[in-house]
């Protein structure tokens, strides 16, 4: 027998962030060595619940299915982590739209699965609901729009998202589908600081901003990227909102874009995340396609690690925008055919305006 | 065909709800009545302009038999008009212009249902009043069940006196300690004297250190008091544009960066928050602060600040006061500066990486872990030889045995933080190091003389052969230290083709198949090794015999190797290992 409450204490005890990650790593070769069902199960959820929050979420998308496998297998010891386990299966699912390699088909099939869960346990769908319009506003619109109205109706019940989440999902779609006044008053709770959770108001800040980016009203959309970037900067999860900047940047400060470019460049390095790299590499796309317009060279500081690196530090806009475009064309292309939509090639040929 | 009626609201249900659901404890009847107390003296002063001698005192007091707490400022008073207008309407406040509807920034309480919560230590509430603005002498007595009744009286004294009779279950009150304790958590820094008067005397109760003063003594004790911890040090904490005043002391142990700190935070003088997450830069998780700002605005549940300009620009002047106090510690009592390097290395490694002015003064007490113990940034950089670097513990774990034997320092960048460190260390100081590489790595060990090569050769081809099943390929070489009879090498690419194949070997059907597509995208050269060490007896003993023993033993070293590097077994190695074990037993019993 391992004592799995005291190696929890000690790697909980650490900051989050990759060592964490690599300590319940740790964990979870022990109690799989020793067969103690119990912790193989705790400390999968501990890894799956490090790599979504503090992460780029590939770990947890590996985590996952032993995880459920383990509690499948030994349903009867560990139903009191039931509602745990469906909760990071909700993550699962929000994931699949970060991940093109996990085909349409498959997705689906894991929603199904969950589904299927949920009314085996009396959960009510409103969560499945919700992920799916999430997934499906990249895939097919009316698709979208018919999961949302499901989930708005379906009963709130403990396996929903938090309220402010739930909030910040209304927000989107009403940002997406209605105007933005009626998307702002919405959102006034939560603009208000009457509801809050560790990611909103940070999300709700960036899809106001993108709105605005997209209506082409950049003078607001510089005033809610200045309000969530405070809150996101020291954050390498939100890689994908410092792309959504970018692009805004490409529009109204190249010198700034270049600026978070720099600052931020290494957050893409240890992501797996697909969804974010790519959107990481639409915005530098952008700032260098507009970049080269004006000059040829630039200085830039960055880490030796960068695959392009040069000592001097003087680099070509040109090679760069390449670079990126390049990039960022592969990803999109690979999740707009997985999404069976030209969603993201929109979004492209926007930035690249 | 409609009506209007109105509908009518339970007091009684509503003091249940106040009780059990808007306010955590009963102890908040405190709170409100310093604070309705506080708004009388505010309104005073804009009354009058010459009044500056605001007071509020508490008096407990055997009144009837039953024990009373006196509570009494000498504020603005209520007329008998005013009376009637406010406390007669719950909800309603006195502090909101009838006009305008706006409630003026000299008043902190906002929602007029405060005085409702001294129902829950109260039956009844009596107040005398004398209004500055029209010199009626009233007496308001009200109950739960709404009813109240006013009396014109000859006299009583200035401002405002509240009578609260206590409840049997709640004479805790009625202890001065009690009343002590809660008047300086929830208002402390109230700018007028509260006095507690009691059969001994009067005394003040919330006095504030002058905490820009020199006298550290005191302040030091103010801490003690404060927050119960001796700490080991404090930082006056002044906004240069006024938006706060206060001070940040320093812990003497070492916390959890999660750890959810307990400050006093206060707005207009009255308590806001405990939780300092939104107001302190995240990385000051080493201080307990003690904190005033009549600028900031509070959320709408008044829980805590409001995301805006201000609050950032008082987040960083924070920030700003803490770090120029560690930089003039450098100065003044580098002693000091090395004991809490020692003790919050973390925090001060948070800072140091986004902070150049802070990297320079503490890289040098900051400490790493290396191949030749714990270093210290100073001793990093004075290093005449170069040094290699890993970004992760198990490697570092794992090649330390190595780079010991061999003389060479490798140093663990594996750590939260040091990873930036160490590169900007490295960079800043341009030294000789490079990040541990591991197939560069191996090319630097040696190789075996052609003529013991041969010797080997037989080996290597049962090695190979049997190494295909894993994907893995092997080679000797001669290294240092002898004990360790093999090394697995992995590249980057490999070891995620490893993870992947692990989690689709452990899921079931339905999610099995969700990994090819990710493993089909790794480059099929990822490469792993596993290099035989001739310096090892074992491995020397190894060359000449027969191949069917020879095959277990390597799929022993090979499941062996990937322990000693830490990486996780996938399903069908454990049991190779002890088939193979099993073969070798067998194979020795019946020889």
């Amino acid at each position: 027998m391992i004592d799995g409450f005291e190696i929890q204490k000690r790697y909980e005890n650490l900051p989050h962030g990759e060592q964490r990650l690599q300590a319940i790593k740790n964990a979870i070769a022990l109690a799989d060595a020793e067969k103690d069902y119990e912790f193989m199960y705790i400390f999968r959820s501990d890894l799956m619940s490090e790599s979504e929050l503090y992460g780029d979420s590939f770990q947890a998308f590996l985590t996952f299915p032993e995880m459920i496998k383990i509690f499948d297998e030994h349903e009867e010891r560990l139903d009191e982590y039931k509602h745990d386990y469906m909760w990071e299966f909700k993550w699962i699912l929000s994931d699949c739209e970060d991940f093109y390699q996990v085909s349409k088909a498959k997705v689906y099939e894991l929603f199904a699965e969950f589904r299927k869960r949920c009314e085996r346990y009396g959960y009510s769908l409103r969560p499945y609901y919700e992920n799916l319009y999430r997934f499906e506003e990249a895939c097919d619109k009316q698709a979208a729009k018919k999961a949302y109205q499901q989930f708005i109706l379906a009963k709130r019940d403990e396996l929903a998202d938090c309220y402010a989440c739930e909030l910040d999902t209304m927000v989107e779609y009403e940002l997406n589908t209605a105007s933005m006044e009626r998307a702002l008053e919405t959102a006034y709770p939560i603009l208000s600081g009457q509801v809050s959770c560790a990611e909103i108001p940070d999300i709700t800040y960036k899809n106001i901003m993108y709105r605005y980016y997209e209506l082409g009203e950049f003078e607001k959309a510089e005033e809610y990227r200045k309000k969530c970037y405070r809150r996101i900067s020291k954050d390498s999860t939100y890689l994908f909102v410092i792309g959504d900047m970018l692009k805004l940047y490409s529009k109204t400060d190249l010198t700034k874009g270049v600026k978070l470019f720099e600052n931020h460049l290494a957050w893409e390095f240890d992501s797996k995340n697909s969804h974010s790299n790519m959107k990481f590499y639409v915005g530098a796309a952008a700032v260098f396609t507009k970049l080269a317009q004006k000059k040829d060279e630039v200085k830039l500081k960055l880490p030796e690690k960068f695959k392009l690196y040069k000592a001097d530090g003087i680099y070509s806009t040109k090679v760069l925008a390449e670079y990126y475009q390049s990039k960022a064309l592969d990803l999109i292309n690979k999740f707009d055919k997985r999404n069976e939509s030209d969603f993201y090639m929109k979004e492209y040929n926007y930035a690249m305006e | 065909m409609s009506e209007e009626n109105r509908f009518k609201v339970n007091l009684r249900g509503m003091i249940d709800i106040l009780s059990n659901h808007l306010y955590s404890s009963p102890d908040v009847f405190i709170r409100e009545l310093l604070q309705n107390g506080t708004d009388a003296i505010s309104a005073r002063k804009l009354f009058d302009k010459k009044f500056n001698n605001g007071k509020i005192t508490i008096e407990p007091k055997i009144i009837n038999g039953k024990k009373t707490i006196i509570f009494s400022d000498n504020g603005i008073g209520l007329s008998y008009d005013e009376i009637n207008q406010f406390l007669a309407v719950i909800g309603q406040s006195s502090k909101r212009d009838i006009i305008t509807g706006k409630i003026s920034e000299e008043f902190i309480g906002r929602f007029g249902i405060g005085l409702l919560s001294c129902f829950m230590v109260t039956n009844e509430i009596r107040l005398t009043t004398h209004s500055a603005k029209t010199g009626e002498y009233l007496e308001w007595i009200g109950t739960p069940d709404g009813i109240y009744k006013i009396n014109r009286l000859e006299s009583c004294p200035e401002g405002t006196s509240f009578y609260i009779a206590l409840n049997k279950n709640s004479e805790e009150y009625f202890e001065a300690g009690r009343i002590i304790e809660l008047v300086r958590y929830y208002g402390l820094p109230l700018p007028f004297p509260i006095m507690l008067k009691t059969e001994e005397g009067s005394q003040r109760i919330n006095t504030v250190v002058d905490y820009n003063s020199d006298m550290h003594d005191s302040i030091m004790s103010f801490g003690k008091d404060l927050f119960g911890i001796e700490f080991m040090d404090y930082i006056p904490l002044n906004s240069p544009t006024g938006l706060f005043s206060g001070v940040a002391y320093i812990l003497p142990y070492r916390i959890a960066a999660t750890a959810k700190n307990s400050h006093r935070i206060y707005l207009k003088h009255m308590l806001l928050t405990e939780n300092g997450s939104t107001l302190l830069p995240e990385w000051a998780f080493f201080v307990r602060c003690f904190i005033n700002t009549n600028s900031l605005r509070p959320t709408a549940s008044r829980e805590d600040f409001y995301e805006e300009d201000a609050l950032e620009a008082a987040k960083e002047e924070i920030g700003e006061c803490i770090e120029s106090y560690l930089i003039s510690l450098s100065k003044t009592k580098p002693d000091i500066l090395r004991k809490m390097v020692s003790i919050h290395n973390l925090a001060i490694k948070s800072m140091a990486i986004d902070n150049d002015e802070l990297f320079n003064i503490f890289i040098d007490y900051l400490e790493f872990e290396t191949t030749s113990g714990i270093m210290t940034g100073s001793q990093i950089r004075n290093l005449d030889e170069p040094f290699t670097f890993s970004f992760q513990t198990d490697k570092f774990k794992q090649y330390s045995p190595i780079f010991s034997a061999q003389n060479n320092l490798l140093v663990n960048a594996g750590y939260v933080y040091d990873d930036r460190l160490i590169i900007k260390l490295i960079e800043e100081y341009e030294l000789n190091a490079a990040e541990l590489d591991e197939e560069v790595f191996m090319q630097t060990l040696e190789d075996i003389p052609q003529s013991e090569y041969s010797e080997y050769h037989n080996f290597l081809d049962i090695a190979n052969e049997t190494l295909e099943d894993f994907d893995c390929q092997a080679e000797i070489k001669a290294f240092q230290p002898h004990e360790l009879y093999a090394l697995y090498v992995m590249d980057e690419q490999a070891e995620l083709f490893r993870q992947i194949l692990h989690a689709k070997e452990n899921s079931d059907s339905l999610f099995a198949d969700i990994y090819d597509a990710f493993a089909d995208e790794i480059d099929d050269n990822h490469t792993t090794t596993l290099v035989f060490n001739t310096e090892n007896t074992l491995i020397q003993n190894l060359k000449n015999i027969s191949k069917a023993q020879l095959t277990n033993i390597i799929k022993i070293l090979y499941v062996q190797s990937l322990l000693l590097g830490h990486y996780p077994l996938r399903n069908n190695e454990i049991t190779i290992m002890n088939k193979s074990i099993e073969g070798l037993i067998n194979g020795g019993i019946l020889k």
